[in-house]
Order: C-alpha cells, then sequence, then structure tokens
C-alpha cells in the first residue's frame, strides 16, 4: 500500500486553502444575493441515476463503487443531475420556480499523467422554471459572480444549442451523423469538418452554412454575419431571439462583457438551448460553462425548462494572489504560567488569532506577524 | 500579448520551419537553436518551443503554448480539448494496415492480433468493422512483428512504402490520411483572438501559395 493520495487528486494546505476559501464564499455570497439556496446532496448516486440522465453516458469517466447490495454507486459527476433527481424526489409539488446553489467536490477520471484532475470543486447554480426571463437572469448572475472574483481578464461567450440542432436536423436525419458533425463543429475541427461535408449531399448554401459555423465567434456582429448564412426561417429566428437577449443584456449594461460563440454545439444533446462558458487569461481550458436543459428534469419525473452553470474553482487558485496579509499573534509563556496565558490569549482572539507557544524565558511576550 | 508556438521536432520541424520563414517570420533562432528551449521571433512578438509530438498536445491542452504544429496521426491517437484548425499539407503520409501476403487477415476466424504503435487507431479502425482485434504495442520497428510470428498484421504510417517492400509485406487498406496540422488552444482563441487569426491567415496562405 502506498502513502500518498490516489492519481488526480491533490492535498491542499495554508495559502491554498484560503484562496479556495475566499473563492468559494465570494461565489456562495454572489449566488445568495442572486436569491438561490445552498443544498449539499451526497458525492455517490447510484449508477443508475446517471444512466437515465444521458442517453450515452461516458461512464469510463465515472468512478464505479458497489453497496452492501452490490449495485452500482458513482461518485457524482456533475452537480446539475444530483440536483435533478432532487428536484424529482423532494420537489414534486412545489411551486416554480426554484433557484438551487451548490460548492462540492464532482469526480471524473482524467487520462493519466495529463496533468487534470479527478476531483475538483464546482460552485453553481440551477433555476428551474421560469421560461425566457429565466435565461436572462442566470446570464447575470453568471456575470456578476465572475466579476466579484479577484481573476483579472475574462471573456464570457453565448451560444445557442438549437442553432446548429435545428440547422442540422432540417438537412440529416441520422442522429449519429448529427452527433458526428456537432462534435467537429465544436472542437473546430476545420479540416474534417471539409472532408466531412464533402461527402454529404448538400447544396451550396448549407455547406456554407456548416463551414462557417466555427467562425462565427466575436461581438455582437458575428449575429448579423450569421443572419446571411442562414438557409431556413427558423434559423433566423435562432437570431432574432439571441440578438434580443443581447439587447436586453444591453440595457442592463453588460454588453461590453458578452461575446458570441454559434459554433458551440450540445454536448450530448444535452443543452437545449442558450449554452455559455467563460475562459480567463491563465488557464486553458474554460473555467465557467451553463446552459439550458429543458430535456433532463422529466427523466425525474416533472418535466419543467432549467438552466445553470457551474465554475471550477480549483483553476481560478493560481490567478490571484491574496489581497490582505493575515494578521496572527504568537504568545511566548513560560510554561509554569500557563495559565495566565491561556487567559490573555482568550481577551485576544476576539481581535486576531493566538498561537500558544511555550518557552524556557520568564517572560510572557506577544509577537504580531503577518 | 505575445503568443507562444510549440512545434514538432524531427520529421515536421524543418518543413514548418521553412514555411515559417516564407511567410516572413523570424525564425533565425530556430534554426540555430544551440541549447535554448525557448526561442523568440526575431521580427514578431511570439516564441517558439521544440517539442515532441505528445507533449505538442499536452503544452496546447494546458494553454502554455497558444498554437501547436503537429501531425495529424500523433492527433488521432491523443486527447482532444484543443481546436484543429488547419491542415498545413506538409509531412503527408497515411495510416495503413499491412500483413505478409497470405496472411488472410479481413477472412480471419476469431480475433486478428495487431502490432502498432497507434494502439487507438488500430482499435477504432478494427472496431468500425465489427472486427474482433486484440492490440500489441509495439515501440521499434513495427514492420518486424508480423514477420517473426508476434502478430497478423500490423497499423503504421507508411511515407513511402519502402521499409514495407523490403520485408514482404503488403499494404490491405488506408485507414486515415496524415498532414500536419495547426491545433490551437480554446482560450487563446477567445483572449487573444487577433494574434491567433494573423498567425491563421499568413499560415493559410502560406500553405496556399508554397505547399499546394
Amino acid at each position: 500500500m502506498e502513502i500518498r493520495t490516489p492519481s488526480g487528486t491533490r492535498d491542499l494546505t495554508g495559502r491554498d486553502v484560503r484562496k479556495k476559501r475566499l473563492l468559494q464564499k465570494l461565489m456562495m455570497d454572489s449566488f445568495e444575493k442572486h436569491g438561490f439556496e445552498e443544498v449539499m446532496t451526497p458525492a455517490m448516486e447510484y449508477y443508475q441515476t446517471y444512466s437515465m440522465a444521458f442517453d450515452s453516458l461516458q461512464d469510463r469517466q465515472m468512478v464505479k463503487l458497489f453497496d452492501e447490495n452490490s449495485d452500482i454507486l458513482a461518485l457524482r459527476l456533475d452537480m446539475t443531475v444530483p440536483i435533478a433527481r432532487l428536484y424529482g424526489a423532494k420537489y414534486q409539488d412545489a411551486k416554480l420556480p426554484l433557484r438551487f446553489c451548490y460548492a462540492s467536490n464532482v469526480y471524473k477520471i482524467r487520462k493519466n499523467f495529463a496533468g487534470k484532475r479527478l476531483e475538483v470543486m464546482d460552485c453553481g447554480v440551477e433555476l428551474i422554471g421560469e421560461g425566457r426571463i429565466g435565461d436572462l437572469e442566470v446570464l447575470v448572475t453568471a456575470l456578476d459572480t465572475l466579476s466579484s472574483l479577484p481573476i483579472g481578464n475574462y471573456a464570457f461567450e453565448i451560444g445557442e444549442a438549437s442553432f446548429f440542432g435545428r440547422a442540422a436536423s432540417l438537412v440529416f436525419e441520422d442522429p449519429k451523423t448529427i452527433e458526428a458533425l456537432g462534435d467537429l463543429i465544436n472542437r473546430k475541427s476545420l479540416v474534417e469538418l471539409d472532408e466531412f461535408l464533402s461527402r454529404q449531399n448538400l447544396n451550396e448554401k448549407e455547406i456554407l452554412f456548416f463551414r462557417r459555423l466555427p467562425w462565427l465567434n466575436g461581438g455582437a456582429e458575428v449575429l448579423e454575419e450569421a443572419r446571411k448564412v442562414c438557409f431556413d426561417e427558423s434559423l433566423q429566428e435562432v437570431i432574432s431571439s439571441l440578438k434580443e437577449l443581447y439587447e436586453d443584456l444591453r440595457s442592463l449594461g453588460y454588453e461590453e462583457e458578452v461575446r458570441f460563440d454559434l459554433g458551440k454545439t450540445p454536448y450530448q444533446n444535452y443543452y437545449t438551448g442558450l449554452i455559455f462558458e467563460a475562459f480567463a487569461d491563465g488557464v486553458g481550458t474554460s473555467i465557467l460553462s451553463g446552459g439550458r436543459y429543458d430535456n433532463l428534469l422529466e427523466k425525474f419525473g416533472r418535466p419543467a425548462d432549467a438552466r445553470g452553470f457551474s465554475v471550477k474553482l480549483d483553476y481560478l487558485i493560481d490567478l490571484f494572489e491574496l489581497p490582505e496579509k493575515k494578521e496572527t499573534c504568537i504568545l511566548y509563556y513560560p510554561e509554569g504560567r500557563w495559565q495566565q496565558a491561556f487567559s490573555e490569549a482568550r481577551e485576544l482572539r476576539k481581535i486576531m488569532p493566538v498561537v500558544l507557544t511555550p518557552w524556557d524565558q520568564d517572560e510572557i511576550v506577544k509577537e504580531v506577524v503577518e | 500579448m505575445s503568443l507562444r508556438i510549440a512545434l514538432t521536432k524531427g520529421r515536421l520541424e524543418t518543413k514548418t520551419v521553412d514555411l515559417l520563414e516564407k511567410m516572413g517570420y523570424g525564425v533565425e533562432n530556430v534554426r540555430n537553436k544551440g541549447r535554448a528551449l525557448v526561442l523568440p521571433d526575431t521580427r514578431r512578438d511570439l516564441d517558439y518551443v521544440l517539442v515532441k509530438s505528445n507533449d505538442c498536445i499536452t503544452y496546447v491542452e494546458h494553454g502554455v503554448a497558444d498554437i501547436g504544429v503537429v501531425g495529424k496521426d500523433t492527433l488521432m491517437e491523443g486527447s482532444d480539448d484543443y481546436y484543429e484548425m488547419l491542415d498545413l499539407k506538409i509531412g503527408k503520409c497515411c495510416f495503413i494496415v499491412a500483413s505478409l501476403p497470405d496472411a488472410g487477415l479481413f477472412e480471419k476466424k476469431g480475433h486478428i492480433r495487431i502490432g502498432t504503435k497507434y494502439p487507438n487507431v488500430a482499435r477504432k479502425y478494427f472496431n468500425d468493422r465489427g472486427l474482433d482485434v486484440e492490440i500489441i504495442k509495439i515501440d521499434g520497428s513495427v514492420e518486424l512483428s508480423p514477420l517473426i510470428g508476434l502478430v497478423d498484421g500490423i497499423v503504421d504510417i507508411m511515407e513511402t512504402g519502402n521499409t514495407l517492400r523490403a520485408n514482404g509485406l503488403v499494404v490491405l487498406d488506408t485507414c486515415a490520411d496524415i498532414s500536419a496540422r495547426v491545433i490551437v488552444n480554446k482560450a487563446s482563441l477567445k483572449l487573444k483572438k487577433q494574434e491567433v487569426m494573423q498567425v491563421l491567415s499568413d499560415l493559410e496562405e502560406a500553405v496556399a501559395k508554397y505547399v499546394e
């Protein structure tokens, strides 16, 4: 038996713990200010809960265990599915909307030695019910929360799963084809995308649309650019509703903070509408991701529209230094005078932390260190 | 904001550097690298690192390099958390399935044993065809493994086919075409869009002008 942490996990000590707690506090404070209520769920779920939630679950990414009845358990991959289960079990008759938030560790098995983590803390929200205005509310929550964090430069991108989804379902029937095409566009795998499109029986307008999709990212001007490649009225409608969303955000003063990427396609058909991500200087992958998922909750018994996002908190720890220095008092005392030392310490703890330190000299000395 | 480009050492190195030079980039430091590991461009606000092909993906995925030039063979075998945005059309070769002429690989009942440096590519090829396959990872000359009876056939990259012919192996099928690709870190494309797009369009122009 080796005495070390399992691959992909780590111990946190000292400043890193304080930084993580600070981030967590800032985020949970922000969620609370936006009216979300914290929930805690078990670190493990029945494997079945996840296989019910996802059409094609990447089950090799899950850490699996057995319980006393030999049922398969899985460490939670995310918090959205546990909250969907919670909603199905305990909120069947509750009045909508419901606003939940969480700060919980989630688990995903990664390739060995790639520097990626098995266990990370997800901080996020889910807003159930509330329709279109709920999308706006969650976007605003995400933007406000990001701007409350000490993380420097970041980019926030909005996409729409149904833009690709509708276009693809207009020209393809086989879901496997659609999934493969979506994957190529999502990964901006432009070389394979060209090859793929040339193998399909598409007209020029349709080819142009799918070829342009990965490039449709940037400021609000990409919405106009997107209009030009739409080959169907229903696609224009999607752009119009995104444009409306942008105008709404603009009227609230968020226009500088948002960009668009219409080349985002939904992972495993999970997202059904709005889809968004944020990237920060110094982190190679997205730090926040979320979107609208209208098909999940019905699998747990009561259909409702829903949207949410989560922030991968651990990725943010290296992006900032702790703002203020923490003062601590070291109280040195001779062992014979421990009673006096302990009661002085008790007084002093009203203002700052105290570390009691016995020494071999005769007096009691207090030293404030940072 | 300055960019970092990870170039793959070896087979692709000279060809990639030639292309950059034709684009007017200052690659003198890369040509005369000595022992330095980070090599600044002498004309543009960017620097280069020369790395092994697998590391190219790793550096780009983590965002410590913004752009990488790496063979499609490595991309197919590795992970895919990056944008693959351009085909440089250099370093062309292909993945092939080969065996001794009388091996009857695809007619074989029961499982097929395949030797390869690219287990994921090989497994996917046979699984897509519904064939039962056992992969044996070989690090050195893959061509040797069927000759001395370890495996029924191989999956490998082929440039000229000379080694295969010299050893009496025949190509049964081509799995995929390979060439050098440009990959981009996801966050870099969002946060340094202009700089990244500039390099991509310079490269695209150079490919159209000098390679095609």
